[in-house]
């Protein structure tokens, strides 16, 4: 890697002494920094856009009539409530209450998948492990909604019925267990389901960034494994893996399709996870309702989603200071300062155990160095220390284990039921013309095109912008105020709940080219926004870990600051880069509740991103899905072929199959170009 | 490179749109005849939007409606009743499937959008809406559950608990020993649909006294579990014995269905008391519609309203209608005629024949075909 980039920055330093190229090049320089900063800006202008709009579009629910607002509101409440508050609150409860349980469920999961690639797993397999892993984090959540509504909620009785029979007495789990169990518990399960494979695969790529001499420093000193991870590898990560968490919340937050299709919705505040019609999402709420609401209707729904809003930027906020609390030194230079302390103390161990296992935090200036922890742990019980070793071995194993078995649940439902209706004619014909269950039975061909169109469409406004956005705050404006508000909004964006994201493009589209405009278009404005975050992220972590001394010594032969970062770091962080806009394309190839309001259904080939509606693979998924069982007569069930009932279902599981087939399709090609451009790199 | 990958694949594609040839829908001459007397040969596309309630039937509409005007391409998005008026009054859509009519505000904002004449709601979609129930140790295929209107109302609003509960014994003789010792779940939809709002109609025309609810869309309590459209309340009542809940007929699957109790007509009169079980029927929710025909005005508006409470054993009271909403004049002539000819094949005899084979709907009665035909005829003249 050092010898790479080395060539790298002998190659750019020749053409770059070119005489005659200077002035051009002091001009680029200055344009590109001009546009980056420019990127920057407007993911500002953007989040005040999307801020802006649901405040106005809102506002009717607060200021308008007031005797409009009270039937409004009285009648998505059958009455109970009359009052904007009184009809948020519990939604809100609702939303915070499967988010949390979902990230208490998955934090652990994820950390100890992530672990177990990092360092449990054989060199050979982690690579395997880890498309798994990535392949996972994409499956979207129209399927995950369908896997827990048809596969889970059944399942799941037992267990819920069994917990609420010994542990009644505790409130959470207080029976009878309701049956299906269509409940918070069992939502919090899906989303954690969901939600592991994003922490899981930040985390990993963290945890393999630990630096190796830190590892290999503790391990000589005799640290068992799980000493070093949580010594050396779990400090240097933490907030990285606290962002990892923010980003899942967020995810879960915002969570529409499998909240919507499985949770037995409620206007409580109950905290009793096995009991339905407790709670609602403000997301699944908005879902729920838009399609029929009127104008004030739709007023009061976008008051919710502009309360959610503000609730994932508290959330963020609040995150923002945790982790500011204890800044941490990056890269090299975090690591000088653990080894110097490492070095500096490697004789004089005299704290305590207590003190030691009380602060895992070796980062913090003043607290107890590492090294003191590693001697003082060497002094202690060497086989009570093998044994905490075994047991955390265990526990990691088991919760790749406990991730591992719905997921291959998930592939196996998605690939059984899938496989029935899977053939040519299914992924060369659209609906048109496809009356219930007769034969021609259709196919996906419009919605493949879509999907790929509308993807396709948000990643070239996002990729490029995300990447210039991520380029201004590393390279630019590194330690500034606007630095800080800028990355500070980014994440407060990636909480922005997908639904939201599809009512603020069709809104911005209906204001500016007439009211009702649906098209693909719309569909991948509202994604561009959902991808940015993840992009900018990403880019941004990839950039940070590029060596200071390669920009140092690029500064150092006069090479400009623009082509340093076209040319070296760009370059250097690609392959993470490219891992990071994949998985921001896995977080919205599978969005369903933005594209239903943003592009819509149709059943015809529309190959025009820009006019008419657009069928996408999720939303055909959804969409066969809510026909139910087609009507069959007498007369069409003898027919060759013949009329199928439960064609709809089929029509589904293989359209969710083409999708997975799309998202592994996807991930092959990122990977691939990980590949060539790290050897490229090498040459 | 993947914009380059994509390009290929649509480029590839783009030649080949992939719409599927139907089965030939006109294969009875005589139903074809009552059509192609206006024939007027259109083309281009329209879209419409509204009710899911509708799709099925649209769907097998459009199908059949394009062997007749091969060149016209509908697309129908079905995002919703209030969804579809909004775009239809807002000018993006040229119809709206509806399963509720238009209020006043919505008829004089429609002047905008309709040459200055208010929209007016055309019924071309019965459906009986079934009581479906999920039990063991029943053959829920041969075997109805038979309650009265008060007895239905009086398990939505939580009153009665349990299936073995002795006024449904009282009611089901027969099956007193089987009904079980279980817990009655009622489902709901949890989205806002018409199919609730005309359910809850029914429960609050037919049993006042028990279901003091205003109708809406929004299911109003919390007994039992909510579940998202008619897949969601179909899969959960599936999933789970002593379900109950409410969907259109033709969805109740393996399910078991209600059959409503009511008086045999002229039993009242001599005194029998005679009542009569009535399962889900597509004939009698059409008498039902029938039935409100009489109040119906002279004008181009053919809002129904029916009368659930009806106590005759003629009729299926859980019946749910929904309309296309249109304009009675369009400013451009060809969006006229292309309405007025989509209405006249919804409402004919082939039209209702394949939303009923599609979808488990109720032909309309043909008084009610012929007034719309009559306001498809004005538009097809619009000059």
């Amino acid at each position: 890697m050092t010898g790479s980039s080395e060539t790298a920055v002998r190659g750019s330093v020749t053409d770059a002494s070119a005489q005659a190229s200077a002035r051009r090049a002091r001009r680029a320089n200055r344009a590109f920094g001009a546009l980056a900063k420019f990127c920057g800006f407007f993911i500002l202008a953007l989040l005040a856009a999307v801020a802006i709009f649901l405040l106005i579009r809102g506002l009717p629910a607060f200021f308008g009539d007031s005797a409009s607002i009270k039937s409004t509101i009285g009648a998505f409440t059958g009455g109970e409530v009359d009052n904007f508050w009184g009809f948020v609150s519990p939604l809100i409860f609702g939303t915070a209450l499967t988010a949390v349980l979902a990230l208490l469920l998955a934090i652990p999961i994820s950390i100890g998948i992530a672990l177990f690639i990092a360092f449990y797993c054989p060199k050979r397999f982690s690579g395997l492990v880890s498309s798994v892993v990535d392949l996972l984090a994409a499956i979207p959540s129209v399927i995950y909604g369908l896997w827990g509504g048809l596969v889970l909620v059944p399942s799941v009785f037992g267990a819920a019925n069994a917990v609420s029979k010994v542990f009644g007495w505790i409130p959470l789990f207080a029976g009878p267990a309701s049956n299906p169990p269509r409940t918070v518990g069992t939502v919090a399960i899906v989303l954690a389901v969901m939600v592991i494979p994003i922490i899981t695969s930040v985390s990993r790529d963290l945890f393999k960034q630990t630096p190796v001499l830190l590892q290999e420093a503790a391990l000589g000193l005799g640290a068992t494994r799980w000493e070093m991870i949580r010594l050396a590898v779990l400090p240097f990560a933490k907030s990285g893996v606290v962002s990892a968490a923010m980003l899942g919340l967020g995810r879960a937050l915002g969570e529409t399709m499998a909240v919507l299709m499985i949770l037995s919705p409620g206007r409580g505040f109950s905290f009793n996870l096995f009991k339905a019609s407790q709670n609602q999402t403000i997301a699944a709420n908005i879902a729920a309702q838009f399609p029929e609401a009127d104008d004030m209707g739709v007023s009061v729904l976008i008051a919710t989603g502009l309360v959610l809003f503000v609730i994932t930027f508290i959330v963020n906020f609040a995150a923002r200071r945790i982790a500011a609390r204890k800044p941490g030194q990056k890269g090299k230079g975090r690591l000088r300062t653990l080894l110097g302390r490492m070095r500096g103390s490697a004789k004089a161990s005299q704290t305590t155990t207590a003190d030691v296992v009380s602060d895992s935090d070796i980062s913090s200036a003043d607290a107890h160095p590492a090294i003191d922890a590693v001697a003082t742990i060497t002094r202690s019980s060497a086989r009570a220390r093998h044994r905490l070793d075994v047991a955390m071995r265990v526990l990691i194993y088991v919760s790749l284990v406990v991730a591992v078995i719905p997921l291959i649940s998930v592939l196996w439902t998605v690939v059984s039921g899938g496989i029935a209706q899977f053939n040519w004619y299914f992924l060369t014909h659209n609906m048109k013309g496809v009356i219930g269950g007769l034969y021609p039975y259709g196919g996906i061909l419009h919605a493949m095109i879509g999907t790929l169109e509308i993807t396709g469409g948000a990643m070239l406004i996002s990729i490029p912008v995300g990447i210039m956005t991520s380029v201004w705050l590393v390279e630019y404006a590194q330690g500034t105020k606007p630095h800080a508000v800028v990355s500070f909004l980014v994440d407060v964006m990636s909480g922005i709940p997908s639904i939201v994201a599809g009512l603020f493009a069709y809104s911005v589209f209906s204001i500016f080219f007439g009211p009702g405009t649906v098209n693909g278009f719309v569909g991948s404005v509202a994604l561009s926004i959902l991808m940015l975050p993840t992009v900018i992220r990403t880019c941004e972590e990839m950039l940070l870990i590029v060596p200071n001394d390669l920009r140092e010594a690029a500064y150092g032969l006069g090479v400009t600051k623009a082509r340093t970062i076209w040319r070296i770091v760009l370059p250097t962080a690609l392959p993470g880069i490219v891992s990071g806009v994949i998985l921001a394309i896995a977080r919205v190839i599978g969005e369903t509740a933005p594209l239903l309001i943003a592009a819509g259904v149709i059943t015809g080939t529309n190959v025009n991103l820009f006019s008419g509606r657009m069928m996408t693979l999720p939303v055909y998924v959804y969409d066969e899905y809510s026909q139910g069982l087609a009507q069959c007569s007498a007369q069409g069930l003898a027919l060759t072929p013949p009329c199928v009932p439960e064609i709809r279902m089929e029509r589904a599981w293989s359209a969710a199959l083409v999708l997975i087939i799309l998202v592994l399709i996807l991930t092959v090609i990122g990977r691939l170009i990980t590949r060539i451009s790290s050897k490229r790199l090498g040459k | 490179m993947l914009s380059a990958f994509s390009v290929t694949v649509l480029v590839l594609l783009a030649s080949a749109c992939g719409d599927n040839v139907p089965l030939n829908m006109t294969s009875d001459p005589s139903v074809a005849s009552d059509i192609g007397q206006k024939a007027v040969s259109l083309s281009g596309q329209f879209a419409g939007a509204g009710s899911s309630a509708q799709k099925a039937a649209v769907e097998a509409w459009i199908a059949g409606y394009n062997v007749y005007q091969p060149s016209v391409d509908i697309a129908y998005d079905p995002s919703g009743s209030g969804a579809g008026v909004n775009s239809f009054l807002q000018g993006a859509t040229l119809w709206a499937g509806s399963d509720k009519p238009l209020t006043d505000a919505q008829r004089k904002q429609s002047t905008a959008v309709c040459a200055g004449q208010e929209a007016i709601d055309l019924p071309v979609y019965i459906s009986p809406l079934a009581v479906i129930y999920n039990l063991p140790g029943l053959d829920t295929a041969k075997t109805h559950i038979t309650m009265t209107s008060d007895v239905i109302a009086d398990i939505f609003n939580g009153t009665i608990t349990r299936w073995n509960d002795a006024r449904i014994k009282k009611l089901n003789p027969a099956l007193a020993a089987k009904l079980p010792d279980l817990a009655i779940t009622p489902v709901w939809r949890s989205d806002k649909s018409g199919t609730t709002n005309s359910f809850q109609e029914y429960l609050h025309q037919a049993a006042p006294a028990q279901w003091k609810f205003t109708p809406q869309e929004t299911w109003p309590n919390n007994i039992g579990q909510g579940a998202k459209g008619t897949a969601g309340v179909v899969t959960a009542l599936s999933q789970a014995q002593g379900t109950i809940g409410y969907a259109d007929a033709a969805q109740s699957g393996s399910l078991g269905t209600v059959a409503v109790s009511m008086a045999v007509d002229g039993s009242k009169g001599s005194g029998t008391g005679a009542r009569e079980s009535v399962p889900p029927s597509a004939a009698k929710a059409a008498n039902l519609v029938t039935d409100a025909l009489s109040k119906l005005g002279t004008g181009n508006d053919l809002t129904l309203t029916l009368n659930h409470a009806k106590d005759s054993s003629s009729v299926y009271p859980i019946t749910q209608i929904s309309y296309s909403v249109v304009c009675p004049t369009y400013k451009d002539v060809r969006n006229a005629h292309f309405v007025g000819s989509w209405i006249e094949f919804q409402a004919s005899a082939q039209g209702q024949k394949l939303a009923a084979s599609n979808s488990g709907s109720a032909p309309l009665p043909s008084a009610l075909t012929s007034r719309i035909t009559d306001v498809a005829h004005a538009l097809l003249e619009a000059k």
